[in-house]
């Protein structure tokens, strides 16, 4: 864990190199690739005003990660408004292949979901399953570090109760409209 | 020491599953012993499962593999949309678990014991999304009870000597020359036991569940009590890892065996468990085909992500899987070995590595 670099700007770009990549791969489970690089961008400025630049790199990459997460989940619900407004308006949507329109659809399910849980135990869930250890996420959502499994427990019952349930009831529009 | 453990918390146990937790073999010996904490683990393996799954669908998406050519298994009815959650995690998680749907019965004992009623000789595959197994599951539970829980807690070993001393197959090693040079040269050897499941039928339960099903089909006479009884081999894994989440995984396993206490017999009840409502007919149609009496294992492949074709290997009838910018894994068995090569590559360098194993 490097301390903080004297120059600061210095600092911030070393960051930026190390942490891109995983910080895109992170997000780009929330939104579409082209946003998820603007959101890291946009996590990138906060952070060059922001004091935490000053702490060492493992609280400047949590601060990042739970930045960015925030970031993206706000513009999703953003992106998700704006399709529902243009369903009404009867906009043109993109013109997708079947199967990618399908599974866009299921993406949006999964979010939806995501979007019903409180903050700590949505981000919980999608940094377990990128890959992050307790730890990273402990010092991610700033919780202690024993408190990770349970909020890991709770988070994905409540998914899995919250998922079934949507589906029981795509699986009873689709019985009605059979 | 084990009795007078106080029951972990839920947080323990989930980290447990995950093996975060601080000191996982006195856990797991805990759990061996304590009823309540192995349904705990059950019902967390279920929701992390289905949330796992879920959260796939969200994956970066990698560029596809080619497609697996001739004879890749056409699901017997060919879903017109991929299902909405039967699918499997991705990345390294799916290589574990197409490993796991060997060795683990995936928690929910994949199927219960519907797969698994025989004593393996040799593998052959059988398309099953996720959905129809957590269902095969669902409807296992409505006919009786099920005890004792595959054992999924694998233990760390000091090297493939240590756990070659613990089995009675003899441990598949990889040529140093065909280890991928990404990964490391020694492996994470991790060891699993050999475990139990037994169901016991409830005459009155199934009658009940068939009842409300609307089924004309009839409860056995013999069924109440009749006891179904799973072992789950012994496992050794040996787990090469490297950056970038590439991973290369041998596993070796013995054979499964099942047998019954009771009046039924395996086939009897086999045949009457296929003919039960709620098991999807699509399973059905393929297990009615699978000559058990030959002691073909019938391997679940997870179709919503993963192409499974037959091919042989060394002169043993195998299932080589791949999926989608994840990887690919090759299983078969050889006398009463169960073999597993898994990796994030090509199915050519898994292949290349099982042609190659030693022992």
């Amino acid at each position: 864990m490097a301390s903080a670099d004297p120059v600061p700007h210095l600092r911030l770009e070393s960051i930026m190199r190390s942490a891109r990549a995983s910080l895109v791969a992170l997000v780009r489970r929330i939104v579409d690739p082209a946003e998820a690089e603007d959101v890291v961008q946009e996590a990138f400025v906060r952070l060059s005003d922001d004091p935490v630049l000053d702490r060492p790199d493992g609280e400047v990459t949590a601060w990042l990660r739970r930045t960015a997460l925030n970031l993206a989940f706000n513009r999703a619900r953003d992106v998700s408004r704006w399709r529902a407004r243009a369903a009404r308006a009867e906009l043109p949507e993109p013109v997708d292949p079947a199967a990618e329109a399908v599974r866009s659809d299921e993406k949006a399910g999964v979010r939806a979901v995501l979007d019903q849980l409180p903050d700590k135990q949505r981000s919980c869930l999608l940094l377990r399953h990128a890959g992050y250890s307790f730890a990273e996420i402990a010092e991610t959502i700033d919780i202690a570090p024993g408190s990770v499994g349970t909020t890991l427990a709770r988070a994905e019952r409540a998914f899995k109760n919250l998922y079934l349930e949507s589906h029981a009831d795509d699986a009873r529009t689709d019985q009605e409209n059979r | 020491m084990m009795m007078t453990m106080t029951c972990p918390d839920e947080g323990t146990l989930r980290a447990f599953l995950d093996r975060a937790d601080a000191d996982h073999a006195t856990l797991a010996a805990h759990i061996r012993g304590c009823l309540d904490c192995r349904r705990a683990v059950r019902e967390l393996r279920l929701n992390a499962s289905v949330t796992a799954d879920a959260l796939g669908l969200l994956d970066p998406v990698a560029e596809p593999v080619a497609a697996v050519a001739d004879g890749a298994y056409a699901p017997i009815d060919p879903p017109v949309r991929p299902r909405r959650w039967g699918r499997i995690a991705t990345g390294a998680a799916a290589v574990a678990l197409t490993v796991g749907l060997v060795l683990t019965p995936t928690g929910q004992a994949v199927a219960g014991g519907l797969l698994d009623l025989f004593h393996s000789r040799s593998v052959t595959g059988v398309t099953i999304s996720n959905a129809d197994a957590s269902q095969v599951a669902t409807v296992m539970e409505k006919l009786g009870v099920a005890t004792g829980t595959p054992d999924t807690a694998f233990s760390t070993l000091g090297s493939v000597a240590e756990a070659q001393a613990k089995v009675s197959f003899p441990v598949a090693t990889p040529r140093a020359s065909d280890i991928p040079a990404d990964v490391a040269t020694t492996p994470t050897v991790d060891y699993l036991a050999a475990s139990d499941m037994t169901v016991t039928f409830d005459a009155a339960k199934t009658a009940a569940y068939l009842a409300a099903s609307g089924s004309s089909v009839t409860v056995p006479a013999g069924l109440d009590g009749e006891k179904l009884v799973l072992h789950f081999p012994d496992a050794v894994a040996l787990d090469y890892a490297g950056s970038n989440d590439k991973r290369l995984m041998v596993v070796s396993a013995g054979a499964f065996q099942a047998s019954t206490v009771g009046p039924l017999d395996l086939s009897q009840l086999r045949d009457f468990l296929l003919n039960v409502p709620g098991v999807p007919t699509s399973l059905t149609n393929q297990l009615g085909s699978v000559d058990l009496a030959a002691g073909a294992l019938p391997l679940p492949i997870p179709i919503d992500q993963v192409r499974g074709t037959k091919t042989t290997l060394n002169g043993h009838s195998a299932i080589l899987v791949s999926s989608s910018g994840i990887g690919s894994a090759l299983l078969w068995q050889s006398g009463d070995r169960l073999t597993g090569v898994a990796g994030t590559y090509s199915t050519d360098v898994v292949t290349k590595v099982a042609k190659g194993l030693n022992g």
